[in-house]
C-alpha cells in the first residue's frame, strides 16, 4: 500500500495532475468503501438474523405491558392505596371492572399507562347480550363515525381480494383476521374472525349498524378472554394462587351488577380480602419489571418494595446457578488435567506419529454430539461396557456403579465432549515452545520438575487460558448433554431456560435467566479477547 | 520425545507415567466412538457386548439394524419402531444442510475479504459480532430465534431452518477463510489487476483458487454444524422439518434401539472422512502458500 508515503510535501502531484494528498485520501476513502461493501451484506445478515432475534429476547425478560393492558384502571388507582390495610371500594370497584368489562379496549387512548380514571365512560356497562351499540357509542364515539371502521375495514377487503392458491388465499384471510385484532387489542395472536366476515359484508359508507357492532363486541370479549387467562398466568408468578383466584372470581362476578363491589368480590372469594394478593398487584404496576430478574436469583418483592428472598419451598435457581458453575468448573479443570499431557504429547512427538494421534483428537470433535452421546449411555449405562467390564474385574454384580442419569454422568460425558476445545489450544502454544528451553534450563542446574514449572509451564499460560475460558464458556451454557444423560441432579441452567421456554412458558423468566447467561458469557468472551484476541481464533 | 540416554531410574518412571496417562487420555477420548460400531452389528436388541459377540461367534452378528434403518421393516423379529422416519430425516438435513453451508460459504467469503483488507473500521467489532454466534449458547440463540422468527412466520419453515442454520455456519468460514487470507500475497491480485482483469473475474482466477482449502475447510465446518444441529430444530422446526439429529434426539429420548447405533456408525464414518478431508485440505494449503510444517 503506497499509504505509508502520506508524509510528501504539499507540490507534489499525481500524473493526472492532482496534488498527492488528495489521490490518496480518495483512494483511502475508496478503500474504505470497498472493504465496507464487502462485509455490509453478512454483517446485515447477522444483525437481523442474530443480534436483533438476542436483543428482542432480552427486552422480553421486563417486559409487564401485558398485565397493564388487563388492569389499567386497577394500576391508575392503585396509586392512591396506603399499602396499610384492605383497599377501600374504589379499588374494589377498578378491579372489578378491569375484570368483568370491555371498556379499554374501546377507549382506544386509554391503553395501558395512559389512563383516566375520572372518564364516566369506565362505568357504563355493555349489555351482554345486546344491543351493543347504543353502550359502546356511549363509551367511545368515535365509533359511530363510518371512518373510525375503514381501517380495519381496508384489512377485511384486501385480504378478500387476495388470488393464488387456496391455501394461500386462507393464509390470507387468516392473516387479517390476526390483523384486525391487533388493530384493537394489545394481542398480536388473538383472531378477530366474526370482525372479518361482518365487515366483508359492509359496503364502508354507511352508518355502522349494530352487526358490527355485536362483531365488535363478541371478538373483544374472546380477545379479553385470552388477555385475562394469559395476565392471570403472569400474576400467578408474583403471588401463587392468584390464577384460580381470578378464574373463580370469573364466573362469579358475571351475576354481579352493582355496587358495592368490595363486598361482592370478597363473598365471591374471601382471597379478595388477603392483602397479600393486593400486595402483588403492586410488583406488576409499571411496564417494565424486575421481577422476573429476581425470580431467577430465588428472590421477590415484599409488601415494602424490598427485595426479600422466596420463600424456601420456591428457591431452585439460585442452586441450580451454582451447580451450573460447579459443573463447568469441575469439566473446566477436569479437562486441563486431561489435555495438558496429552497436548504436550502430541506437541513434542515426530510429525508422523503426532498426526496420527491428532486424529483421534478431532475425531470426536467432528463427530455429531448425539452420537457421541449415544455412545456414552452405551458405556456408561447399568448393563453398560464399563460395569460390565468392572463386574468381569470382580466387581459383584449386584454393585453396579451408577453412572447414568447423575451428576457424575454430566460430568464425564461433558469433559470428554470439551476436552479437543482444551486440547488444541495448548497445543497450538506448546508447538512454538523450542525444546531447547528446557534443556538449557536443566543445563543450568534445575532438576526436571523445576524447570517445567519455571521455564516450561510459564510459557503454555496463553494456551491454557485460551482453553479454560473457551471450555468454560461452552459448558455453562450446556443444554442437550444434561438434558440427555443429566437426570435429576445433572439439570443445569439451560435447561431450566428450554423448560421456561418450551414447558411452563414462563417465557419472561427464561428470558431473564438467559439474559444473565449471556451477562456472564460475554464477560468471559472480553477476557479471552484480551487474553487470545478473537481474531487469533483457528479451527482444527 | 524419547528419553535421553542420561535419564535416572525416576525420570524414567515418570516418563512410563506420563505416557500411560496420555494413552489413556486418548482411549477415553476414543472409545465410546469404537465400542458404538460392534453393537450396531450385534443381533440382539440389547445395547451391550453379548458373550456370543465377545466370542466372534458369525451368528452373532447382523445387519438388520441397518435394515430398518433405511426403512426396510420385512426382519419378523423387529419389536421395536420401524418407518421411512431416518431416510426423511438424513433427506432433511441433507437438503437444509447443503443450503445452509451455500449460503453461510458465500456471505463468509464476503465478509473474510472486507476484513482482511488493510484498511476497515471497526473492524475489531464486526469481528466480535461475526464469532458471536459461536460464543452464544444455542440455547439463548434458539429461544429468541423462535420469538423473533415467529413474528415473520418463519418457525416450521424450512426457509427458517436454513437461514438460523447458516447463521451458525457463518463464524466458521469467516474464521477459516480469514486464516487463509493471512497468508495471501496481495500482490498477486495488484498483478492481475495491472494486467487488465476486472475485480470479480480477478477473484475467481486469482485469489479464489488460492484460498480454496479455506473455503473448503469452512463450508464443512458450516455443513457438519447444520448438520449436527438439534437445540434450533427442536425450537423453531415444525413437524414437518423432521432431521436426522432431532430424530435421534426423540431416539434418545424414548428407548435407544441398536438401529440409533447404526446410525451412529454412519455418522462416525462420515465424520472421519470429513476430518481426513479437512486435515488434508490444511496442509495443502499450508504447501500452496509456502508456510513449511512444523
Amino acid at each position: 500500500m503506497a499509504a505509508n508515503n502520506a508524509t510528501s510535501v504539499e507540490p507534489l502531484l499525481t500524473a493526472d495532475g492532482t496534488p498527492l494528498k488528495t489521490s490518496l485520501q480518495r483512494s483511502l476513502r475508496r478503500s474504505k468503501l470497498r472493504a465496507t461493501a464487502l462485509v455490509l451484506p453478512p454483517l446485515l445478515f447477522l444483525i437481523g438474523l442474530f443480534v436483533l432475534p438476542i436483543g428482542n429476547l432480552l427486552t422480553r425478560s421486563t417486559d409487564d405491558t401485558l398485565i397493564n393492558h388487563q388492569l389499567p384502571l386497577t394500576f391508575a388507582m392503585l396509586g392512591q392505596w396506603d399499602r396499610q390495610e384492605l383497599p377501600d371500594e374504589s379499588l374494589f370497584e377498578a378491579i372489578f371492572l378491569d375484570l368483568t368489562s370491555l371498556n379499554k379496549y374501546l377507549i382506544k387512548d386509554n391503553f395501558a399507562t395512559a389512563v383516566d380514571p375520572d372518564d364516566p365512560a369506565w362505568k357504563i356497562q355493555i349489555p351482554k347480550k345486546g344491543p351493543y351499540r347504543d353502550a359502546m357509542i356511549e363509551i367511545a364515539p368515535h365509533w359511530k363515525d363510518a371512518k373510525t371502521w375503514l381501517l380495519i375495514y381496508e384489512i377485511a377487503i384486501t385480504a378478500a381480494e387476495a388470488t393464488g392458491t387456496e391455501r394461500e388465499i386462507k393464509h390470507q384471510q387468516k392473516r387479517a383476521q390476526f390483523k384486525i385484532c391487533s388493530m384493537l387489542t394489545p394481542l398480536t395472536n388473538a383472531t378477530c374472525s366474526k370482525l372479518y366476515k361482518v365487515l366483508n359484508e359492509w359496503d364502508g359508507v354507511s352508518e355502522p349498524d349494530e352487526a358490527l357492532f355485536e362483531a365488535l363486541y363478541k371478538d373483544l370479549a374472546s380477545a379479553n378472554k385470552y388477555l385475562l387467562g394469559k395476565s392471570s398466568t403472569r400474576m400467578n408468578y408474583e403471588k401463587p394462587g392468584f390464577k384460580s383466584l381470578i378464574k373463580k372470581s370469573g364466573r362469579k362476578l358475571k351475576k354481579v351488577n352493582e355496587p358495592p363491589y368490595k363486598e361482592a368480590m370478597i363473598k365471591a372469594d374471601k382471597r379478595w380480602g388477603d392483602i397479600g394478593f393486593w400486595h402483588a398487584l403492586l410488583a406488576m404496576q409499571k411496564p417494565q419489571t424486575s421481577g422476573y430478574y429476581l425470580n431467577a436469583v430465588d428472590r421477590k418483592w415484599d409488601e415494602n418494595r424490598e427485595v426479600v428472598m422466596q420463600p424456601e419451598e420456591r428457591q431452585v435457581y439460585v442452586m441450580l446457578w451454582w451447580r451450573t458453575f460447579l459443573v463447568s468448573l469441575i469439566v473446566t479443570v477436569g479437562c486441563l488435567l486431561l489435555a495438558y499431557p496429552v497436548a504436550h504429547l502430541l506437541a513434542t512427538l515426530p510429525l508422523k506419529y503426532s498426526n496420527l494421534l491428532m486424529i483421534c483428537v478431532l475425531m470426536p470433535f467432528w463427530t455429531s454430539l448425539l452420537v457421541r452421546i449415544v455412545a456414552w449411555m452405551i458405556m456408561l449405562q447399568q448393563e453398560g461396557v464399563v460395569n460390565d467390564t468392572l463386574v468381569m474385574l470382580g466387581l459383584p454384580d449386584e454393585h453396579r456403579l451408577p453412572m447414568m442419569y447423575n451428576f457424575t454422568g454430566t460430568i464425564i460425558v461433558m469433559i470428554q465432549i470439551l476436552l479437543p476445545f482444551m486440547i488444541l489450544p495448548i497445543y497450538s502454544v506448546m508447538k512454538t515452545i523450542p525444546p531447547s528451553y528446557m534443556k538449557a534450563a536443566q543445563n543450568l542446574g534445575a532438576p526436571p520438575s523445576l524447570a517445567f514449572l519455571r521455564v516450561y509451564m510459564p510459557q503454555t499460560l496463553p494456551g491454557i487460558g485460551a482453553g479454560v475460558i473457551l471450555v468454560f464458556i461452552v459448558a455453562i451454557g450446556y443444554y442437550i448433554t444434561p438434558e440427555l444423560v443429566g437426570g435429576k441432579d445433572g439439570r443445569l441452567i439451560g435447561n431450566m431456560v428450554a423448560y421456561h421456554m418450551q414447558k411452563s412458558l414462563n417465557w419472561g423468566l427464561a428470558a431473564a435467566m438467559g439474559s444473565i447467561l449471556l451477562a456472564g458469557i460475554l464477560i468471559l468472551y472480553w477476557i479471552y479477547d484480551k487474553i487470545v484476541g478473537i481474531d487469533n481464533m483457528k479451527l482444527g | 520425545m524419547a528419553l535421553p540416554v542420561y535419564a535416572t531410574p525416576a525420570q524414567r518412571l515418570w516418563h512410563y507415567i506420563y505416557l500411560v496417562i496420555c494413552t489413556l487420555v486418548l482411549f477415553f477420548l476414543v472409545m465410546p466412538l469404537v465400542a458404538v460400531i460392534p453393537i450396531s452389528f450385534s443381533v440382539s436388541p440389547f445395547l451391550q457386548f453379548t458373550p456370543e459377540m465377545l466370542r466372534l461367534d458369525p451368528e452373532a452378528f447382523s445387519l438388520r439394524w441397518y435394515r430398518i434403518m433405511i426403512g426396510d421393516c420385512s426382519d419378523p423379529g423387529i419389536t421395536t419402531v420401524c418407518s421411512d422416519n431416518w431416510k426423511i430425516g438424513a433427506k432433511n438435513s441433507l437438503f437444509i444442510g447443503v443450503i445452509a453451508t451455500l449460503l453461510a460459504t458465500t456471505l463468509g467469503i464476503l465478509a473474510a475479504l472486507g476484513l482482511s483488507r488493510p484498511i476497515m473500521p471497526f473492524r475489531k467489532l464486526i469481528i466480535a459480532i461475526m464469532i458471536s454466534p459461536l460464543i452464544v449458547p444455542l440455547i439463548i440463540t434458539a429461544s429468541g430465534m423462535f420469538f423473533f422468527f415467529a413474528k415473520f412466520n418463519l418457525v416450521s419453515t424450512y426457509t427458517g431452518l436454513i437461514l438460523a442454520h447458516t447463521v451458525l455456519g457463518l463464524p466458521f468460514v469467516v474464521i477459516t477463510v480469514t486464516a487463509t487470507l493471512v497468508g495471501f500475497d496481495v500482490n498477486l491480485t495488484k498483478a492481475a489487476a495491472s494486467l487488465g482483469g476486472g475485480p470479480i473475474r480477478n477473484f475467481f482466477k486469482v485469489q479464489m483458487p488460492l484460498i480454496l482449502p479455506g473455503v473448503i475447510s469452512g463450508a464443512l465446518f458450516a455443513f457438519i454444524t447444520s448438520f449436527d444441529e438439534v437445540v434450533i430444530v427442536l425450537f423453531i422446526g415444525g413437524p414437518d422439518q423432521v432431521t436426522l439429529p432431532r430424530q435421534m434426539w426423540s431416539g434418545i429420548r424414548q428407548e435407544i434401539s441398536p438401529t440409533i447405533l447404526s446410525v451412529a456408525t454412519i455418522l462416525v464414518i462420515l465424520s472421519i472422512c470429513l476430518l481426513t478431508t479437512v486435515e488434508l485440505l490444511r496442509r495443502r494449503s499450508e504447501r500452496l502458500r509456502g508456510i513449511r510444517p512444523t
